[in-house]
């Protein structure tokens, strides 16, 4: 039930004209609930990129004509409006209800807990990808330190559950259609949702961003996180079809596995030019032989051993598997060996191989 | 002797289609590999406890990709067959016990097909490879291989 709550919550959909408005309305309600003066000065952005974000809050309040001074001043971009007080204190009237409430506010109907919020992933590669690119910080993306978890919503895709019968739980998860959102005090930045959201599904209450193919999550103006179960990936890597060439150039070794989970050590071995360290007849499995590969940069710490299946497969072809084994190993045999935890000399006994 | 057909019949599965069914599953003592299996021989510690097989084979390893499972089965006349849980860990996964005259099947539900086992006390051990390494300072791990 709670899956199909999650993943009908992951479909992004452009926000409509009503719910545009509904959360406008739940941002003024939080200004008013946090006894804020409503500027109604809503700025939407296509995305909640950096640059996006940056502009908008940049643009002038008003449009009243430029005096000469302005003029003068056009030559260089605005300044960035410095962050004032008033994330600070939402972010306190959010956390009242914490403060008042005996741990956990319940949620009809819905149990999660601080460990199960099942989109604190999709949230923190949002949130990494924001920071990386020097978004401010002063912003609302659904989450409070984790702690929203109990109305789990995340920016622009909605609340997952009713929200405790508090105004101002209802007015935040009101306002989590939009996506993240950045609160001053004369204008309130509001990026749009996403218009594509792709995702792994790791337990029942646990999804991480996903896609070999593309990006994981992508709004209209192009702004796009890539990332392959998980793993932050860049976008040129993945449009060169994961080229085990590129990967293995790649000097994050997360991005290498990564790609190298991606595409089988076989492919790798061959596309990034892996040495053949030695080669030998398969005991047990004729005609087929073993082969060790080495990686020539000797960066990766393992060597690869190539074995083909002793019986095809319902295609019809011998299928070849290729394996990490410790790198401390010359004789392929020897090497097979290890895989099965057996003495070589057991191994080169073998007699048939299915 | 036991066909192929009839040790896939055991467990209530007919013979891939790419494989021959009447082609006869040879009995061996020495080691013989299934996949990412592998059968040996090897004493068995005094202390371990043997069990009889379940009447329908025992499940030793399941791919969870494929759905696909390597059974330990008794086959034929062979009531005689003992099993013990290994204590010693991956890879070992179990010790198996044939008596004299008697012949233990081991069977994939798929393509690897069925190995006889002859008279004799072997281990089976499963097959490990070293995941991806992720950072240089991550003991590189090493994990069970499904198939």
């Amino acid at each position: 039930m709670i899956g199909a709550t999650v993943e009908r919550a992951l479909r992004p959909r452009p926000l409509s004209a009503a719910e545009r408005q509904s959360i406008v309305d739940a941002l003024r309600r939080c200004h008013e609930e946090a006894g804020l003066p409503w500027h109604a000065n809503v700025r939407w952005t296509p995305s909640p990129s950096a640059t996006a974000v940056a502009g908008a809050l940049r643009a002038r309040a008003s449009r009243r004509p430029l005096t000469f001074r302005d003029r003068l001043r056009r030559r260089r971009p605005p300044p960035e409006p410095a962050p004032d007080d008033t994330w600070k204190r939402l972010e306190a009237r959010l956390r009242q209800p914490w403060d008042a409430a005996p741990w956990p506010l319940c949620m009809p109907g819905v149990v999660f807990d601080e460990n199960h919020d099942p989109l604190a992933r999709v949230r923190d590669a949002l949130a990494d990808d924001l920071d990386r690119a020097g978004a401010p910080p002063d912003r609302f993306d659904g989450a409070l330190d984790g702690r929203l978890v109990l109305i789990p919503v995340i920016a622009g895709m909605g609340p997952l559950g009713a929200p405790a019968d508090e105004p101002m739980l209802r007015a935040f998860a009101d306002a989590s259609r939009a996506g993240p959102w950045w609160p001053r005090a004369h204008v309130t930045v509001v990026s749009e949702p996403p218009t594509r959201v792709s995702v792994e599904r790791l337990g029942e209450l646990t999804y991480r961003l996903h896609d070999a193919d593309g990006p994981a999550m992508a709004w209209s103006d192009g702004y796009a996180l890539h990332r392959y179960r998980g793993t932050a990936v860049p976008a040129d890597l993945i449009g060169s079809g994961w080229h085990g060439s590129a990967v293995h150039r790649h000097p994050n070794s997360e991005v290498r596995r990564a790609g190298i989970e991606r595409i089988g050590w076989a492919r790798y071995i061959a596309e990034a030019g892996w040495r053949l360290v030695g080669t030998a007849p398969d005991p047990g499995n004729e005609p087929h032989s073993l082969y060790l590969y080495e990686d020539p940069s000797a960066r990766e710490a393992v060597r690869v051993l190539v074995m083909t299946n002793g019986s095809p497969d319902r295609s019809g072809e011998p299928r070849r598997y290729a394996e990490a084994v410790p790198a401390r190993f010359t004789c392929p045999v020897e090497a097979a060996a290890w895989q099965y935890g057996c003495p070589p000399r057991v191994y080169r006994k073998l007699r048939r191989r299915t | 002797m036991t066909t192929f057909r009839e040790a896939l019949a055991l467990l209530g599965t007919s013979v891939p289609d790419h494989l021959t069914a009447d082609a006869e599953v040879p009995v061996l003592a020495g080691p013989q590999a299934q996949g990412d299996l592998l059968v040996f021989r090897r004493a068995a510690p005094a202390t371990v406890e043997w069990l009889p097989l379940p009447a329908g084979g025992l499940r030793l390893v399941h791919g969870e990709a494929t759905g696909n499972t390597h059974w330990l089965h008794a086959g034929f006349g062979s009531d005689g067959v003992r099993w013990a849980r290994s204590t010693a860990g991956p890879p070992r996964l179990a010790l198996l016990h044939v008596p004299d005259g008697q012949t233990a099947l081991l069977i994939h539900t798929d393509e690897h097909g069925a190995n006889g086992i002859g008279p004799g006390t072997y281990a089976i051990h499963r097959k490990r490879e070293l995941s991806i390494p992720s950072t240089a300072e991550t003991v590189t791990e090493v994990r069970l291989v499904t198939d």
